[in-house]
């Protein structure tokens, strides 16, 4: 490949500069003159029937403008699975925390004010939060339409699972769960909304403008086109900025006032109402032969819905399947279930379900190893997804850098040497040791037949310069500098001379689907090499007018037209562009990218298929040490090594690894939504323990590039995974350091120190 | 609602307003003068976002009244650049990578100019240890204290300018 001159090169991001100014605006910092507030009132019950609301004392308080109820709304249930939830509670409701009326007022002091004024009457019903138990047939029902509470389900079969268990040498099963936790964005969700002539405007802070368009003409039961949809700065999503309540019902209660209105959370609203990860618990077994060679595996999953549905199924198609395609298998039996409990609905957090069933399937290989009496490295090498397999899903990875990801990041941390357990000196109750955990994840993956793709335009302005336009969201990924970084590579321009708009604009912007499943610089990128491949070739096609020589024989390099092999004969882009404006009535040259990819929506019946068109994938190694007297788990480093093929951009790729591994070492030991009888009892940044500078390990970054001959300059996609396996990897170093094997995540102290004691016991 | 007339120096502008007693810097800030570049992330101490400097030292606005600044001179993110040209720890945090999603930036880099304004030459401890109290969610910390490190050295070599 020809040396590439933009993509590689840590250009800093794009929008940083707006952001340290202070000018970057926010959904937060939206706000227009005599604009109005609504605040919402939620329920205190985790289920109860709505028996009366009495807002008569609300309506003479000076300053209200409007108080709405869910039987003003239009009722139509919505969603984009399971079509279970109105914009508030109608007859009944299902959390604690659900929507059960909005207050506009003139200030926030006022509608909270009248928030107290609202009485409402309900009639308690039993409540059920255990998704294990409400698939009982005497559970309490959270939704007539869903018997036993079961809002999706499913199982496979693939192979031959008893000729697999027949072939095991060891089988190495248990338990697992994973706590729910918050995307923990520090900007806490707000939507300013305004009604004009039939036409909501909605200013959101979305990783999915056009989706969340979607949801929000689908709830109010209009027309796409009866919605504007304007993204703001993003202040941090993760998963938890699409697909939320809060949009759908501050464009309803714009369609009520006469005035742009603003909702927004606080932070606890963010915690009890919010979209946090779906919590777990998965039974798994999995056999291999004398060879370490995985034979079978089965796993049964239970996942918390919460009490509506977004994006839960497709979460718990996820965290079943997704893991199985690390290693290569051929047996396989998985079962499903996804049920409904009286809790906040359930939603996306980086890496969708993949870290909890990464968690159960890499703490087995351990297991198993340890049961072989085999290194749990061989075992992974061994067994790992190379290029050019078809998994047991029907994966087929074109490049594959995990055996070259798991070799480095155990390198890294000193398996060799640091393999074996040891005491702190003379710190007896101090041991450390080392662990390693792998992941893989898609780019994109496939979630409609029909367009699931990215359109991008590429405009050349009078100067030369050139402007990119997708409808894809930057939440701070950086995708909008890589978007530029690789407009820039295909056309031959200085990066400095391509500008992306940052904003989209369902209005203006070309339609994407937005920021998840780590799909944009696959998906995204490859659009917008396209749109810049078109663009170049109209430049190319005056140019050659200009230039009197045949397009072939021309080329750019840093911003010039020239002929190839006489570089005298040449004329900068600006002079071309200027050229093809005047011949052209003064339009301007526009380019434009459409890539659907060729990635396969899978068969509903076999689930079987090649869901994306590449595969990121990696390894996380840590050192970990515990204190056998308190319990105390103290991540002492973390290697990360990832294959995200060719890295465009190694400052911002970097950044991205070290934001999601200390996600990763949060979830591991301390995240949690943490609910008593159907209450978040922890629903602030301190209760709940986000990652503090203080509690950062030092951390190591390191890529395996491969060349995915599918990516935009032979690049994967990179941010959303570097999550998945740092709660095993830790997990398993604490094994490894104690004999104790944690099955919960958040890994808790207490359960370490009575694994100890049972340990002592027994010996 | 009482409102006192307070007078404050806001960015190296006096200004004169009138604010209800309970009124918060951060609302004040926000609403009243329209400076956005200070954020609300949790509205209770929590995260950091909305740091200020009140008189040179850190201040949360959030839980900062606004009457308790009566005299007194308030520095935000809007007025840290000099003559057009940004601060240093805003080029650093640019140019190292310690803007992600940018919404704690603001915060961080006051926090940071108060520890650079008392040791301008901290060791990564010192460093973690004054920026306890805020909180990022997209960068891990790495390339903040990077980035606070190569201000430090750039206001180092240009001593009383910043």
């Amino acid at each position: 490949m020809e040396e590439m001159i933009s993509v590689g090169r840590g250009v800093p991001n794009v929008e940083a500069f707006e952001k340290v100014m202070g000018r970057a605006r926010y959904g937060t910092d939206i706000a227009f003159p005599g604009m109005l507030h609504a605040k919402v009132l939620r329920s205190p019950l985790p289920h109860g029937r709505i028996s009366n609301v009495d807002i008569s004392r609300v309506r003479s308080l000076v300053g209200v403008k409007a108080v709405l109820v869910g039987t003003d709304t239009p009722g139509k249930k919505y969603g984009e699975l399971n079509r279970d939830e109105t914009i508030m509670a109608i007859d009944k409701v299902r959390f604690m925390g659900e929507e059960v009326a909005v207050v506009v007022a003139t200030n926030e002091e006022t509608a909270l004010e009248a928030l107290e004024l609202i009485r409402v009457d309900y009639q308690p019903l039993p409540a059920i939060f255990d998704p294990e138990k409400a698939i009982n047939p005497d559970a309490p029902l959270i939704h007539d339409e869903f018997p036993n509470n079961i809002a999706y389900q499913y199982h496979i079969d693939r192979g031959d699972v008893a000729q697999g268990w027949k072939e095991a040498a060891v089988v190495a099963e248990g338990r697992f769960t994973a706590a729910s936790s918050h995307q923990g964005y520090m900007e806490p969700q707000c939507c300013v909304a305004s009604y004009e002539q039939g036409r909501v405007t909605v200013w959101y802070p979305s990783q999915s403008p056009f989706r969340d368009q979607g949801y929000i003409a689908d709830g109010l039961g209009v027309a796409r086109d009866r919605v504007r949809f304007i993204q703001t700065f993003v202040g941090g999503a993760f998963g938890g900025k699409h697909g939320q309540r809060l949009p759908v019902l501050g464009a309803f209660v714009a369609t009520r006032v006469e005035k742009p209105v603003r909702l927004s959370f606080s932070r606890d609203e963010e915690f009890i109402a919010g979209r946090p990860s779906m919590a777990c618990s998965i039974y798994m077994r999995l056999g291999l032969n004398r060879e370490g060679v995985i034979v079978a595996k089965e796993a049964k999953v239970f996942g918390d819905n919460g009490a509506y549905t977004i994006f839960s199924p497709r979460i718990l198609d996820t965290m079943t399947r997704r893991p199985d395609n690390l290693y290569r298998q051929r047996n396989l039996h998985n079962e499903g279930l996804l049920v409904y409990t009286n809790k906040t609905p359930s939603g996306a957090y980086r890496g969708f379900g993949n870290p909890q069933g990464t968690f159960p399937l890499e703490s087995l290989m351990d297991e198993a190893a340890h049961k072989l009496k085999m290194d749990p490295l061989t075992v992974r090498l061994k067994n790992a997804t190379r290029a050019g397999d078809v998994t047991v899903h029907g994966w087929r990875p074109k490049s594959a850098g995990l055996v070259q990801c798991l070799e480095l990041a155990a390198e890294r941390i000193g398996w060799g040497e640091k393999g074996k357990p040891k005491a702190r000196g003379d710190a007896t109750h101090l041991l450390s040791a080392v662990g390693i955990a792998g992941f893989i994840h898609v780019c994109g993956r496939r979630q409609m037949p029909t367009f699931y793709g990215s359109q991008a335009l590429v405009r050349v302005n009078m100067d030369g310069a050139i402007t990119v336009i997708t409808g894809e969201a930057d939440l701070g990924q950086g995708s909008n500098t890589v978007f530029a970084q690789i407009a820039a590579e295909e056309m031959g321009l200085p990066f400095e001379d391509v500008m992306v708009q940052t904003q989209v604009d369902t209005d203006t912007s070309p339609q994407g689907l937005g920021t998840f499943s780590d799909r944009l610089t696959s998906i995204g990128g490859n659009a917008v090499k396209l749109g810049a491949a078109d663009a170049k070739r109209q430049l190319l096609n005056f140019a050659s007018e200009m230039l009197e020589a045949a397009v072939d024989d021309l080329e750019i390099k840093a911003g010039v037209v020239m002929v190839k092999g006489s570089p005298a004969r040449a004329v900068p882009i600006k002079e071309v562009a200027g050229y093809a404006s005047k011949r052209r009535g003064g339009a301007l040259i526009l380019g434009v990218g459409v890539y659907d990819p060729p990635s396969e929506f899978p068969d509903p019946t076999t689930l079987y298929g090649n869901i994306s068109t590449s595969y990121a994938m990696g390894a996380q190694a840590v050192e970990v040490e515990v204190n056998t007297e308190t319990g105390e788990i103290k991540v002492l480093k973390v290697v990360a090594v990832h294959d995200a093929g060719k890295v465009i951009n190694p400052l911002l790729a970097s950044g991205q690894i070290e934001g999601a591994v200390a996600q990763g070492v949060g979830s591991a030991l301390l995240e949690q939504i943490a609910y008593k009888k159907g209450r978040v009892i922890n629903p602030s940044l301190l209760c709940y323990g986000e990652t503090r500078i203080g509690s950062m390990p030092p951390m190591e970054v390191h890529f395996v590039e491969t060349v995915e001959p599918m990516g935009p300059f032979g690049a994967k996609g990179l941010a959303e995974p570097a999550i998945v396996p740092t709660a095993a990897a830790v997990a398993n170093a604490i094994c490894h350091a104690t004999g104790v094997r944690l099955r919960r995540v958040p890994l808790s102290p207490s359960e370490l120190l009575s694994g100890l004691r049972i340990l002592k016991r027994e010996s | 609602m009482n409102k006192e007339l307070i007078e404050l120096k806001i960015n190296g502008d006096s200004q004169e307003i009138a604010v209800p007693q309970h009124r918060t810097l951060l609302d004040l800030l926000r609403e009243e003068l329209g400076l956005m570049g200070s954020k609300d992330g949790c509205d209770v101490g929590e995260c950091g976002a909305c740091t200020v400097l009140l008189d040179g030292e850190p201040v949360l606005s959030c839980l900062t009244l606004a009457v308790r600044c009566r005299g007194r001179e308030v520095l935000t993110i809007e007025g840290l650049a000099r003559e057009g040209k940004p601060h240093p720890l805003q080029e650093a945090f640019v140019y190292e990578g310690g803007v992600q999603c940018g919404y704690c930036t603001p915060g961080f880099i006051m926090m940071a100019k108060s520890i650079l304004d008392s040791n301008p030459d901290p060791s990564d401890e010192e460093i973690r240890a004054g920026l306890t109290g805020n909180l990022c969610r997209c960068t891990g910390y790495v390339k903040i204290i990077q980035a606070i490190k190569v201000a430090a050295e750039k206001i180092r070599l240009s001593p009383g300018r910043y």
